[in-house]
């Protein structure tokens, strides 16, 4: 019998082609894709683990990173308890700028209290002679006080893992603030259900201040080879531009079709996530009915601003076509 | 001259009679006169009556055939309009339905939110019902989206 739910808001936040779409998307059990679809205001999907006694909902927003469709919307930043701040280990300093620049200031202030990683996605194109120019970029670039973990969403390196890891640490920062008896030993029974122990999830951490570029190779190359799902690769002419970025731009006249359909796809997931918030406004006890109205209000606001800049980019594409797509590049 | 008043009135006596006589003959032949022009003119009012009713039968059923055929016309009309309308718009629309479902549930959400307050003050069956109904609008703008 479930005693209760624990509802937790993850953002994944970062500049555009950074891999955040990838990584939530292989973490929630998708494919990875090798052609980049920019992401149209935010992407909402949800990840469930079943506990003894509880049931944690990750809700995750996947924040779009091109700034021609995705004006920073407030309710991006609200009420977030977790976040992936990524960027790119191909790119270092530019992301990391872009992150501190554009996403911090308003997470200090509408989510001050979340806990926050900084993850390096794209580990799997470091090269052994390029370790060291990377770490004197993060020391230099990065974002002081964020725990920093590296993986890749191409080869899953560390990926879940990574999910966990922040996970696991909310609930057992959910323990330490909360007076409630029943949630008390949550985290372990957390770990318990993913199969892993603290010090397996904690060796993720990247400590700039003693790691060197060899024991960087060490820490990046699994010890154990997952199974890379099947990437989705179409058929039609791309354009390689592998050496530069890793990511693959396909001819104009497949990409708007592609991002239409995802902008609709991504539409229609959103309009779960609003009928779940219905859903669990209806579940909530009447002591807290109140509060949560209009917890409840501000998120579908926010949800409003999310689904207008969705059909004004449906709406764009359709006049102004594959300038929109280059507009940022 | 007794004799002669006597005759005289005899004869005035006689002559009144005859012209009463007349007169009451005229009299009498003028009313059958009369009489036969009234017959006449009943059997002919009467004959151009039944011409009238027969003519305005006549006209009553070609404006009932009248009536039916422009029902038809309007229906058959109002067909033809609908179905050009409904091209027109149809052709406007076409690949663009997806765009109109997501425009009218933006507009759908608003109302919600600006009602949204409201909530409070239901009781519980009722705040209930409402969330419901939100539920269900929801439902019903995810299956009308197709994605291609």
């Amino acid at each position: 019998m479930i005693v209760s739910e624990i509802n937790v808001k993850l953002g994944v936040l970062g500049l555009w082609a950074s891999g955040k779409t990838s990584l939530v998307n292989l973490f929630i059990g998708n494919e990875f894709s090798e052609i980049y679809i920019p992401t149209i205001g935010s992407n909402i999907v949800r990840k469930e683990y079943q506990l003894a006694n509880h049931q944690i909902r990750i809700n995750i927003w996947d924040i779009g990173g091109q700034k021609s469709f995705n004006p920073l919307n407030p309710a991006y930043f609200s009420n977030l308890d977790i976040v992936f701040l990524v960027f790119d280990l191909s790119n270092p300093k530019e992301t990391l700028l872009e992150l501190k620049k554009t996403y911090l200031k308003s997470l200090n202030k509408l989510s001050p209290d979340s806990i926050r990683f900084l993850i390096g996605n794209k580990s799997d194109l470091i090269k052994p002679e390029d370790s060291e120019i990377l770490l004197n970029n993060i020391r230099q670039y990065g974002i002081d006080d964020i725990p920093i973990v590296f993986i890749s969403a191409k080869t899953q390196d560390n990926l879940s893992e990574a999910f966990e890891l922040l996970i696991f640490e909310f609930l057992k920062k959910l323990e330490n603030n909360s007076k409630n008896k029943q949630i008390q030993g949550i985290s372990n029974e957390f770990l318990h259900i993913i199969g892993k122990n603290e010090e397996q999830l904690n060796k993720l951490f990247i400590n700039l201040e003693i790691i060197d570029s060899k024991s960087l190779q060490q820490k990046i190359t699994p010890q154990i080879v997952k199974k890379v799902l099947k990437s989705v690769r179409k058929s039609q002419k791309v354009i390689e531009n592998k050496e530069e970025t890793g990511i693959l731009y396909p001819e104009e006249f497949f990409i708007v079709d592609k991002i239409k359909t995802d902008i609709i796809k991504l539409f229609k997931n959103n309009l779960d996530s609003v009928q779940d918030l219905i859903l669990d406004l209806k579940k909530t006890p009447i002591d807290y009915l109140i509060e949560r109205i209009d917890l409840v209000t501000d998120e579908l606001n926010g949800f409003k601003e999310d689904f207008e800049i969705k059909l004004n980019s449906l709406l764009d594409l359709d006049e102004k076509g594959m300038s929109k797509f280059t507009q940022d590049k | 001259m007794e004799i002669k008043i006597n005759n005289l009135k005899e004869e005035m006596t006689k002559n009144q009679n005859e012209m009463l006589n007349r007169i009451e003959e005229t009299i009498k032949t003028q009313e059958e006169i009369i009489m036969d022009m009234i017959k006449k003119f009943n059997e002919e009012f009467y004959q151009h009556k039944t011409n009238v009713l027969a003519e305005l039968e006549h006209l009553k059923n070609q404006q009932d055939v009248l009536k039916i055929s422009y029902t038809v016309n309007e229906n058959k009309l109002l067909d033809k309009i609908e179905k050009i309308v409904l091209k027109k718009v149809h052709a406007k629309i076409d690949g663009k339905q997806n765009e109109i479902l997501m425009k009218f549930w933006i507009d759908e959400l608003k109302q919600i939110i600006a009602d949204f307050d409201k909530l409070k003050q239901l009781k519980p069956k009722e705040f209930r019902l409402q969330l419901n109904e939100i539920s269900e609008i929801i439902a019903l703008f995810k299956n009308k989206m197709k994605i291609e």
